[in-house]
């Protein structure tokens, strides 16, 4: 078996306290527990400081542009689904900016485990208000208090189709790594959204306040495989709901792919003399 | 003197056999003729077209068509021209010679483009036209439609009957055709037609005096009929592409279309992102994970891609873009041609990083430059842009038989298996091309970092990491200029020590073609130089072009010149422009007659 130690790239620089120290060791041992090589694993950040956990972590990776992870994710995933592809990104990288390409990824379904650090702030350009960010929240873009409501990752993956969503907490390690490990063995679209406090742009939203303000879903009777009761936990509790929140069985968006096209893509052989292009040039020219 | 000698040229062109093609063809007496077909969509005009386009084409003629359609499905007028010839055929021609319309406005539409052997074949279902100093036949395509077979739907075959008939077309040949394209439907649609056809020309042989031409089969058949895009949608897949994302758009939606519709056979992936942010983004990452990879947009939607043009630079994926222009800013008019996107292709992106743009000018150089496509971005590891534009795209021309041994797949420094030892992915290099894994290959773990990196892909600020990779990535350019030259040798057109010189790329390549043959026709005074790639800008090739010359024509399909900017930037010499942005196709008479009046 593969040890923690062979996903040490770098020790993680991030200011003292911040949430996502957390959420790093626990991706590594959660890839550990699913048995996973370096290899195997392609990590895909966008911008952030949670997007800097490609310099930490060892494996194939990919940093893209801010926004944008999901969508070269999705690319890498349906050129070669034997991959393991992880995105991290923060709250305003999947929230505000590629919130169009979290919503097509949750409904497509595609195989790729999906970690938010969600942090309620943008902390890489030192402490904006996020889509997250609660109503009032005080920021350098909301002097007088945020005027817009924030948005629930959670909620929103839930309506777009997500087949496994979950929600941890960077102060509840064992979980996370539970949480993580569960998205990186499900088939399909996972998102583990991670409450990651700032300890330095966010002075609202810190452990102590989560502390007071979570619920853990699985301490209290809930099926996460009923979608409608999903909803009505969300919807209905004065809480913020950790732990797997939903999972189902789907088809997968690789597993119709490779049915279609009959195997996998990286496989295809291109060269000229393995292939009839005659019918193709006859089909294409009759208009 | 030499503007003499073009008078008395054009002149003579008013014979209709000669007009369009000069002295030549006037000796050989070659036959050219241009038909448009008006109509509003929905009249079936463009299905004639096709037909048409087909059957000039299997009896060996060079075929050429050139649609004008809106950007509506419905309601607005609709023309499609086709020039066949026995001769080589590169443009549009500057008149019509047959107009046949369902609707009485094109007769006015097109009143700048009639000659003395125009012919007009026009619906008078509902009137006549009075007044007409252009040779006319009004033919009740419509009433006689509804009266015969009940519907006016067929009026367009009708018109094909009444055509083909004039045209002296032999009647299996278009038979053949009609059978081709409607038995793909069902039964009594084609019967209805084949009747329709006969209506329309039992009509024309009682009515309209005689055969004005009587076509001959001149056996070149084997030929193909294909616009730009299908050409591209081919050329990917046999240049091994096997991963497309795309967004509608036109006029760049065909690609997408055909790819998803037959690169599944190959073992191949095209998909329809959530719009082109994803899509550049999807194919950055397939292209990661080792494929082949392209997309392909417009205007609008190459906007949106620039971002990550810059990603794909800076982390060194090949990718493949194909570029369609049309009529810009923003929305502008999205099924017309335009080459004002042209700087935007060369140099948008934020950073300094080196990409690749082709400028094919004809439909097979849009196949095998696409081909050519995927091996320049593999080997110099960089984003190239195949950049036409809405008239090579969209409209259809016979092609030779395309030549797949004159296709190659090379993958440059791609590794597959196991690296031992030190891995490097970002490797500072004399070409500045590094060895390039895929994940999940052993041993060649690295991070595609849109962050300034150290030789493995990890994030470095320090400024002799970060010169040392600015020089690296801009020593592939080097690389790409001397590939491009092998390549792509400059072609010269016409008379190497001509005074007057032609600069030009894409769409307007057929045109120039067309005006140097005219002026050479009587003697050896101009050239023409075909940009087959603007970046790296080919400035070396250029200042030897325009060497010993006395008047530099630069022509493109925009308002500003602008590439007669960067060739007037390259060479420090004054250039003229010759420009045309009203949406529509240069026809050879809208140049010369800029040449004729200095
Ligand atoms: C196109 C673009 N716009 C803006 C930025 C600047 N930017 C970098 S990270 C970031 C926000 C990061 O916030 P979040 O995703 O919540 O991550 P965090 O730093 O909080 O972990 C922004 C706005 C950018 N890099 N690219
Ligand atoms: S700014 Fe906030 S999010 Fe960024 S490293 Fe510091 S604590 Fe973490
Ligand atoms: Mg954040």
């Amino acid at each position: 078996m593969v040890s923690e130690g062979e996903f040490i790239l770098k020790n993680p620089v991030w200011c003292p306290g911040c949430g996502h120290y957390a959420v790093l060791t626990a991706l590594r041992r959660a890839v550990v527990k699913a048995n996973l090589k370096p290899e195997e694993i392609v990590l895909v950040t966008g911008i952030g400081c949670s997007s800097r956990f490609t310099d930490f972590f060892r494996s194939y990776g990919f940093h893209g542009v801010h926004g944008r992870a999901l969508p070269a994710a999705i690319g890498i995933k349906m050129a070669n689904p034997r991959l393991k592809v992880i995105v991290a990104s923060g709250d305003g990288d999947t929230y505000a900016i590629g919130m169009s390409h979290f919503i097509h990824a949750a409904r497509r379904n595609i195989g790729i485990t999906h970690i938010v650090m969600n942090n309620q702030v943008y902390g890489l350009t030192k402490g904006q208000y996020s889509p997250t960010s609660v109503r009032g929240f005080i920021s350098s873009t909301s002097p007088k208090g945020n005027l817009e409501k924030p948005i629930d990752g959670v909620l929103l993956a839930l309506s777009a189709g997500a087949t496994y969503i979950a929600r941890g907490f960077s102060g509840n390690l064992d979980q996370l790594i539970r949480l993580i490990e569960g998205g990186l063995r499900h088939k399909g679209y996972a998102l583990i959204d991670v409450l990651s406090p700032c300890v330095t742009f966010n002075k609202l939203n810190t452990y102590e306040w989560f502390k007071r303000n979570i619920l853990d879903i699985e301490q209290i009777n809930h099926n996460p495989s009923n979608r409608l009761e999903a909803f009505k936990m969300i919807l209905t509790s004065s809480k913020i709901l950790i732990g797997l929140i939903y999972q189902s069985t789907e088809e997968t968006f690789e597993d119709l792919m490779m049915s279609s096209i009959g195997g996998v893509p990286i496989d295809a052989n291109i060269s000229l003399g393995e292939n009839n292009y005659e019918n193709l040039i006859k089909e294409i020219t009759s208009i | 003197m030499f503007f003499q000698l073009y008078r008395r040229q054009y002149n003579f062109s008013l014979d209709r056999k000669v007009y369009s093609l000069g002295i030549l063809t006037f000796l050989t007496m070659g036959l050219d003729l241009f038909i448009t077909i008006g109509g509003r969509a929905g009249d079936g005009s463009f299905l004639i077209g096709d037909i048409l386009a087909k059957v000039f084409r299997f009896i060996g003629y060079d075929v050429l068509t050139y649609r004008d359609f809106p950007s509506n499905i419905r309601g607005l007028p609709t023309y499609y021209s086709v020039r066949a010839s026995d001769k080589p055929i590169y443009a549009v021609k500057d008149f019509i010679d047959y107009l046949v319309t369902f609707e009485l406005e094109a007769v006015e539409y097109f009143k700048r483009s009639y000659s003395e052997n125009t012919v007009i074949i026009y619906d008078n279902s509902i009137k006549d036209i009075k007044d007409l100093d252009v040779k006319n036949y009004g033919v009740p395509f419509k009433r006689m439609s509804i009266s015969s077979l009940g519907s006016e739907l067929f009026k367009n075959t009708i018109a094909l009957g009444v055509l083909t008939y004039i045209l002296g077309i032999d009647e299996k040949h278009v038979l053949n055709i009609l059978m081709e394209t409607f038995m793909k439907m069902r039964k009594d649609i084609l019967d209805k037609n084949i009747k329709a056809y006969r209506i329309g020309r039992e009509y024309a042989i009682g009515n309209i005096e005689g055969r004005e031409v009587a076509i001959k089969t001149i056996g070149r058949g084997g030929r193909l009929l294909l616009n730009g895009n299908e050409a591209i949608a081919l050329g990917a897949i046999i240049a091994g592409c096997r991963f497309y994302a795309g967004y509608p758009i036109t006029p760049a939606t065909e690609i997408m279309e055909l790819l998803i519709m037959h690169m599944p056979k190959y073992q191949g992936i095209a998909v329809q992102a959530e719009d082109e942010i994803a899509a550049i983004n999807m194919i950055i990452g397939a292209s990661y994970a080792g494929l082949r990879a392209m997309t392909a947009t417009s205007g609008p939607g190459f906007s949106l891609m620039t971002e990550s043009l810059s990603l794909a630079g800076m982390i060194e994926v090949p990718i493949v873009i194909v570029y369609v222009q049309r009529v810009g800013p923003s929305t502008g008019i999205a099924t017309k041609m335009e080459q004002a996107d042209t700087l935007q292709a060369l140099f948008s992106g934020h950073g300094e990083f080196p990409r690749i743009v082709l400028t094919p000018g004809t439909v097979e150089e849009a196949f095998y430059m696409t081909t050519e496509a995927f091996n320049l971005a593999e080997r110099i590891q960089c984003p190239v842009i195949v950049l036409i534009d809405q008239f090579i795209a969209q409209n259809r021309e016979t092609v030779n038989t395309l030549d797949l041994s004159r296709v190659r797949i090379e993958r440059g420094k791609l590794i597959t298996s196991e690296v031992i030892g030190d891995y490097r992915r970002y490797e500072i290099t004399d070409d500045g091309i590094s060895p390039r894994t895929i994940p999940p290959v052993k041993g060649g773990i690295y991070l595609a970092n849109s962050n300034e990196h150290d030789e493995k892909g990890y994030t470095a600020e320090n400024p002799w990491i970060r010169e040392a990779m600015v020089n690296k990535r801009l020593r592939k350019l080097e690389v790409a200029k001397k590939t491009l030259k092998e390549l792509f040798p400059y072609k010269i057109y016409g008379y190497k020590d001509a005074r007057i010189a032609f600069i030009g790329y894409g769409s307007v390549h057929g045109v120039i073609l067309e005006v140097i043959e005219r002026l050479n026709s009587k003697e050896p005074k101009a050239k023409y130089l075909q940009l087959m790639y603007l970046w790296p800008f080919p400035s070396e090739e250029i200042n030897e072009f325009i060497h010993n010359t006395d008047k530099i024509y630069v022509i493109e399909h925009n308002a500003q010149g602008q590439v007669s900017e960067l060739v007037k930037w390259t060479t420090g010499v004054g250039i003229s422009k010759i420009l045309k942005y009203d949406g529509r196709a240069f026809r050879p008479i809208d140049v010369l007659r800029v040449v004729e009046n200095g």
